[in-house]
């Protein structure tokens, strides 16, 4: 795959990836790195990209995994100038009031769920992926995506409402 | 669409069993504003469903990492490649801030040393030398006659002590006749 292919196969899925990381990390800064790590994957190996099914289910897996790699790293985080940086933006940027409180409340329940949970649940409902191609991108079964998917959704509402009526007794 | 089949499609789609088809279909309904009272309360899901899905990553963003990743590498790299022209010219400037460094150092002691006078007095001429071991030497030599003169004294002293010597033998034979068992025992005898 010449520079040509990859700038009309590869480059146009820069905002999946880009959602789909910034869904897994809640940074907006670490996901837009996060979109050129993935590009320098793509990239070393272009030779061989010719030989997949689909382009796109090989940057979402390569998305997923760079993602759980940098969460990890979070839960045993290294103290460092970095860090603590990154660390006070993503306070600022939690702090950052939305355009609507109960469309940001939606954001903090997804916020709330497992971090497969919540894969699934962008994938399905933001990507509008089919059931096969998640799979294919968590490594999961079909049947065990649908019904994670499930719980997941159910949680949300439950949290939603759970907000709603923590609001009403308040007023 | 009726409420009716709303309803239906979101039970399904709690279940996890509506097709992408029918999830669209909700999305649809959602974003109308004439969504009624009963059903108002699934409304911000879908609605931050469908603006999240047109969340995309910008040019100016995407510049901005580039320019974050290049930053990166370059505080990355810059400690391990030095050329070696550049090298020679630090070891070169280093020797020669250190050399500026001592002769500086050289003269500002210099300086400070002879507004003292310390130079002075560590040169001291040949007279003065003569003057001040003079008078050292002149000091032990009147010192020492004075000793002399008590050591005159001791021998007074001594002269003294054999006279008491004498008396001393004269009580020893004095007790001889007088009271000879006590001599047995010299011990008491003092």
């Amino acid at each position: 795959m010449n520079l040509q292919d990859f700038n009309t196969k590869v480059y146009p899925l820069k905002d999946k990836i880009f959602r789909f990381a910034k869904r897994m990390l809640g940074q907006t800064e670490e996901a837009e790195d996060l979109v050129q790590e993935v590009f320098i994957r793509m990239w070393k190996i272009r030779e061989k990209l010719d030989e997949y099914r689909s382009l796109e289910a090989l940057a979402m897996v390569t998305t997923k995994n760079l993602c759980l790699d940098k969460l990890k790293a979070r839960k045993f985080p290294v103290e460092s100038f970095n860090d603590q940086r990154q660390f006070i933006e993503t306070i600022a940027e939690e702090a950052r009031p939305d355009h609507s409180d109960l469309i940001s409340g939606v954001r903090e329940a997804m916020n709330t769920l497992t971090e497969q949970a919540r894969m699934i649940v962008h994938l399905r409902d933001i990507e509008g992926y089919e059931f096969d191609e998640i799979s294919e991108v968590t490594g999961m079964e079909e049947n065990a995506v649908r019904v994670a998917l499930s719980r997941a959704r159910k949680r949300i509402r439950e949290i939603l409402i759970n907000n709603k009526r923590y609001e009403y007794q308040r007023n | 669409m009726n409420i009716k089949e709303i309803e239906g499609l979101l039970d399904r789609y709690y279940e996890g069993e509506t097709t992408l088809a029918e999830e669209q279909k909700l999305k649809d309904f959602f974003l109308h504003d004439e969504v009624p009272e009963t059903l108002r309360q699934h409304q911000p899901l879908f609605r931050f469903l469908i603006s999240e899905a047109k969340l995309t990553l910008s040019e100016e963003n995407q510049e901005a990492s580039l320019d974050r990743r290049i930053e990166r590498y370059r505080g990355e790299t810059s400690i391990l490649s030095v050329p070696p022209g550049k090298k020679r010219l630090y070891y070169l400037s280093a020797m020669a801030a250190g050399l500026v460094l001592l002769i500086g150092l050289v003269f500002l002691i210099r300086n400070e040393a002879g507004r003292k006078g310390y130079f002075e007095n560590l040169r001291p001429s040949t007279e003065l030398a003569y003057s001040q071991t003079r008078q050292a030497l002149l000091l032990v030599s009147v010192g020492l006659n004075t000793g002399l003169d008590e050591v005159q004294r001791l021998k007074t002293l001594d002269n003294a002590m054999e006279q008491i010597q004498r008396i001393n033998k004269f009580y020893n034979y004095q007790t001889q006749f007088i009271n000879p068992e006590r001599m047995q025992d010299p011990s008491t005898n003092k």
